[in-house]
């Protein structure tokens, strides 16, 4: 078969006004100018050729507050309905099979100081930083406080970090002591928290900010990232005065902990937003997290980011309003996670109001830790920790080629959500290998049975009913039926329908992998 | 052919481009400032003219001034006052400072204006694992981390198995732009072999993303894969700590050396690798941060976010001079009272390289909203639209050049 754009711009509405545009390029042939000048617009295109199916309420709500659908959890959130599948998200205790696990990692477990003092070890560096991204991903996929480990994912993002080679081996300590500890409790105790978290404190140099050499860095970030936007209010002397009041944030020279360093601290008048710091030496700096906290800009600017994260990237304000009234004093997350999900405009967000296509995509790690939850398959490759960070011949080596380790993006403003910025012929290539290895058994250190799996489930031996089984498994959307009809083919390879064992064996996993790399998968 | 580097982070354009006759330079970074060019003090600054000079951790650049293939321009920048990583980044690359309700990047008009060739994926690709803002448009660009990972694998039919994948991203919803381009670059890698690479000249590609970056740009511009855009990025400018490293009483002894060698070295590698297709007609590279950093440094031998910087042009069209219309370090020039005046817009540099080099004179829709000054950074080549230097309206060079394609 051969591909041309021509078949995938067929009606797709836009060739007039791609016409008018080539028009005005001189040496063209029409027909070809046409054709580049519509092709993308294509993505845009307000009439789709082949509109995808909308999911079903519990589907669409797995795939957003989850990493992704397992075997039998549609129908469990179906019969439990969507409100007590939530509530049980927000108060369920891990699986204790997880805890197990992870229990072998010992370094999550290890003080700062421990972490400091191992630190002088590249290697250990390495194993540290290594530790921390196999439990992170191990909880994505194994995980039972899915909403959990969605909103762990969330906050490092919105108080991101860069975990490099060398450095910021502490993200450890905050990952367990301000991400985990907070990420379902209120805003203005993660604030306090990261702001006074070492990692935090080397990442946006405030262990630099003193009297003598005032740094912006932090003080900055705070208000543009953390709490009150870009657009929130704030001048560049509010970010001025800002540092001030953080000068002094320090570590304490052994414990690796916060420590305030009264010497160090610009003890002057500050004004901050209009308003006068009251509070003296480490209260200045406090007093300041807690007026950004009750800004009104803060509640907005904290409920579009999540509103971004599991509804669409370019939110209604109404919606952004309607969680952010859920704030209450202190940003009450739980409440705010109730109100999103609770909005019809969440269940209405199965299609992007401008493309007509599904809303959310499927970022690489999510897409990754889908791809393991839908097939079922054990992740504990992850728990054998490799060596000097050489994810080589690993499953995680397609985190990285799609470009989304955990901790790994470099500048504070964390992962983007826009669908625009996970675009590229790379990025779709590595999808779909990550896909055929994984349905084909050559992830490193994942078995999997597909055809024994399809024997537990008692599936007929039966290609439509072999294709449907796997569709149900993985996908959130129905399959339309010329897709249906394609995967049923390839299945069959033109014959009545029956397959044997062992032509299900030879033909399945590439099935199953055309299903994990078709569009319908690449959706959340 | 358009090279761009963008350094992301803010790079100290003051430790690039030292201005050594500025008390306020040395007055103002005790333990930052490089020394005034003196013979036989490799730890000085390499001169370029009566005023300024280059750090000497950059011997690559050097050696391309003495050829007379690089222009340096300083005090330039970005109108918008904004000290934010993003919006001045996100600014920068759509090209239109102020205004955060432009959708597309200032690369990604020029090439929706210069719509010609067509037929593939490679028209502009971003080296790296996403887009840059600079390429949103019209015209699909492709990110690409590294050209050798770019092969789909399977036990089974790989022929029958893309077939079939290609047939289910017909679909419209978004994904098939990208899957076609993949589909595309799959076919077009798999004729160009770039396995088989090895740099001309003697050219050593420095170890880091940036120098692996730059070599599979020119891996694509010698496989003529239709390339005319491609945008490399380099990282770690933010340098608000330990720019020279505390204590040391050695300028040179520091992060500032350590990046800006890192930088030289790629880019030296990249020119002696493409060698005289470097010249003209050929590849023009320009360099770009979103800001330059504060005069003064701070308490962590770092610098904190300031506004005019330095860019550097280089190729055969680069007309060797610091272009600048220099402000001055003294209190009263200084931007906020604190930062390098912007003297020269990006801008002119950008939409001259664009009419001169790329032949396209539509600047209106590259830069709308703005007039281009010719600062006459780059020489025209034969066929791009004439005008004087000064200031381009957007009705200027009413031709529309069709662009080169591969490295000529």
């Amino acid at each position: 078969m051969t591909f041309t754009r021509r078949r995938l711009i067929a009606g797709a509405g836009a060739s007039a006004a791609a016409a008018a545009v080539a028009a005005g390029i001189p040496g063209l042939q029409n027909e070809e100018a046409a054709e580049w000048s519509a092709r993308p617009r294509l993505a845009w295109a307000a009439g789709r050729t082949r509109p995808m199916p909308p999911p079903s309420p519990e589907r669409h709500l797995l795939a957003r507050a989850s990493f992704g659908q397992t075997r039998g959890e549609p129908a469990r959130a179906r019969t439990m309905g969507a409100a007590a599948w939530l509530a049980e998200q927000l108060t369920v205790a891990e699986d204790p099979g997880v805890v197990d696990a992870l229990d072998q990692l010992a370094t999550l477990r290890w003080t700062a100081e421990r972490i400091q003092s191992a630190s002088s070890d590249l290697a250990n560096r390495a194993r540290i930083r290594d530790e921390l991204v196999a439990a992170t991903l191990y909880r994505m996929v194994h995980g039972r406080r899915q909403l959990f480990e969605v909103m762990v994912d969330h906050w490092s993002n919105h108080f991101n970090i860069y975990m490099d080679d060398y450095h910021m081996m502490m993200k450890t300590v905050a990952d367990r002591d301000v991400m985990r500890r907070y990420a379902l409790a209120d805003f203005r105790q993660l604030l306090h928290a990261d702001a006074t978290s070492v990692v935090m404190m080397q990442y946006l140099s405030t262990l630099q900010n003193t009297q003598r050499g005032p740094n912006e860095n932090y003080a900055r970030e705070v208000m543009e990232l953390h709490t009150l936007g870009v657009d929130g209010g704030y001048n560049e002397r509010d970010v001025k005065e800002a540092a001030r009041c953080f000068t002094g944030w320090n570590r304490g020279d052994s414990s690796w902990l916060f420590q305030f360093r009264d010497q160090d601290h610009d003890g002057g008048a500050k004004t901050v937003l209009g308003t006068p710091i009251l509070g003296r030496g480490v209260d200045a700096g406090h007093e300041l997290l807690d007026r950004l906290v009750d800004h009104p800009s803060c509640r907005h600017h904290v409920a579009r980011r999540l509103v971004r994260r599991f509804v669409a990237d370019a939110p209604t304000e109404a919606l952004v309003d309607s969680v952010a009234a859920a704030w209450g004093g202190d940003g009450d997350i739980q409440a705010m996670l109730r109100a999103l999900f609770a909005a019809p405009a969440f269940m209405a967000a199965t299609a992007d109001p401008i493309s007509g296509g599904p809303a959310k995509v499927r970022r690489p790690m999510e897409f990754w830790a889908a791809v393991l939850r839908g097939l079922g398959a054990d992740a504990s490759f992850l728990l054998a920790i490799p060596v000097d960070g050489d994810y080589s011949g690993r499953p995680e080596r397609y985190l990285q080629l799609m470009g989304q380790m955990p901790f790994r993006w470099r500048s504070p403003d964390g992962y983007p959500e826009q669908r625009q910025r996970w675009s590229g012929a790379h990025v779709m290539l590595s999808r779909w290998n990550f896909g055929l290895a994984a349905a084909e058994g050559r992830l490193a250190g994942v078995e999997l049975d597909l055809v024994g799996q399809m024997g537990a489930d008692a599936v007929p031996a039966e290609a439509g009913a072999i294709v449907d089984y796997w569709a149900d498994r993985l996908l959130a959307r129905p399959l339309l039926a010329e897709d249906r009809a394609l995967l049923v083919d390839a299945l069959t390879l033109g014959g009545d329908g029956r397959v044997t064992a062992t032509q299900a064996a030879e033909r399945l996993p590439q099935v199953v992998a055309l299903i994990i790399d078709s569009p319908y998968f690449q959706w959340r | 052919m358009l090279v761009c580097v963008f350094q992301r982070g803010g790079m100290d354009g003051l430790s690039a481009v030292i201005p050594y006759q500025e008390r306020g330079y040395y007055d103002r970074r005790p333990a930052l400032a490089i020394r005034a060019p003196r013979t036989g003090d490799a730890k000085s600054g390499q001169r370029l003219d009566d005023r300024f000079a280059l750090n000497p951790a950059m011997t690559g650049l050097a050696a391309l001034w003495e050829q007379g293939r690089l222009a340096v321009v300083h005090a330039v920048g970005s109108p918008d006052d904004s000290r934010s990583h993003f919006d001045a980044m996100d600014y920068m690359e759509r090209g239109t400072p102020g205004q955060r309700a432009t959708s597309t990047g200032w690369i990604g008009r020029h090439l929706e204006a210069t719509a010609a060739r067509g037929g593939t994926p490679f028209r502009a690709v971003g080296m790296g694992d996403m887009l840059p803002m600079s390429l949103y448009g019209g015209v699909p660009a492709a990110a690409i981390r590294s050209i050798t990972d770019f092969h789909l694998e399977s036990r089974g039919d790989l022929a029958t198995f893309q077939a079939r994948l290609q047939q289910l991203y017909a679909s419209g919803d978004g994904f098939d732009q990208d899957a076609l381009d993949a589909f595309e670059a799959l076919a077009i890698l798999e004729r160009a072999n770039p396995l088989q690479y090895q740099p001309e000249n003697g050219a050593r590609y420095p170890d880091s993303a940036f120098g692996m970056a730059l070599k599979q740009v020119a891996q694509l511009i010698k496989a003529d894969v239709g390339l005319e855009v491609a945008c490399v990025d380099i990282g770690e400018w933010d340098t608000h700590a330990l720019q020279v490293w505390q204590g040391s009483s050695d300028p040179t002894d520091g992060q500032m050396s350590r990046l800006l060698s890192g930088f030289d070295a790629a880019l030296a590698a990249f020119t002696a690798d493409l060698g005289r297709r470097m010249d003209d007609p050929g590849i023009t590279l320009v360099t770009m941060s979103e800001f330059g950093r504060r005069v003064a440094q701070n308490g962590g031998n770092g610098t904190d976010h300031g506004h005019g910087n330095c860019m550097f042009v280089i190729g055969g069209g680069a007309v060797p001079a610091v272009h600048t219309d220099w402000p001055g370090l003294e209190p009263e020039n200084l931007s906020g009272g604190e930062d390098l005046a912007v003297t020269y817009d990006y801008r002119d540099i950008l939409g001259e390289i664009v009419l001169k080099r790329l032949g396209n004179g539509a600047l209106g829709t590259v830069f709308p909203g703005f007039t281009p000054t010719m600062r006459g950074v780059v020489r025209a080549r034969p066929d791009a639209p004439k005008v004087p230097d000064g200031p381009v309206g957007p009705g200027a060079g009413k031709r529309v050049f069709l662009p080169w394609v591969g490295g000529q």
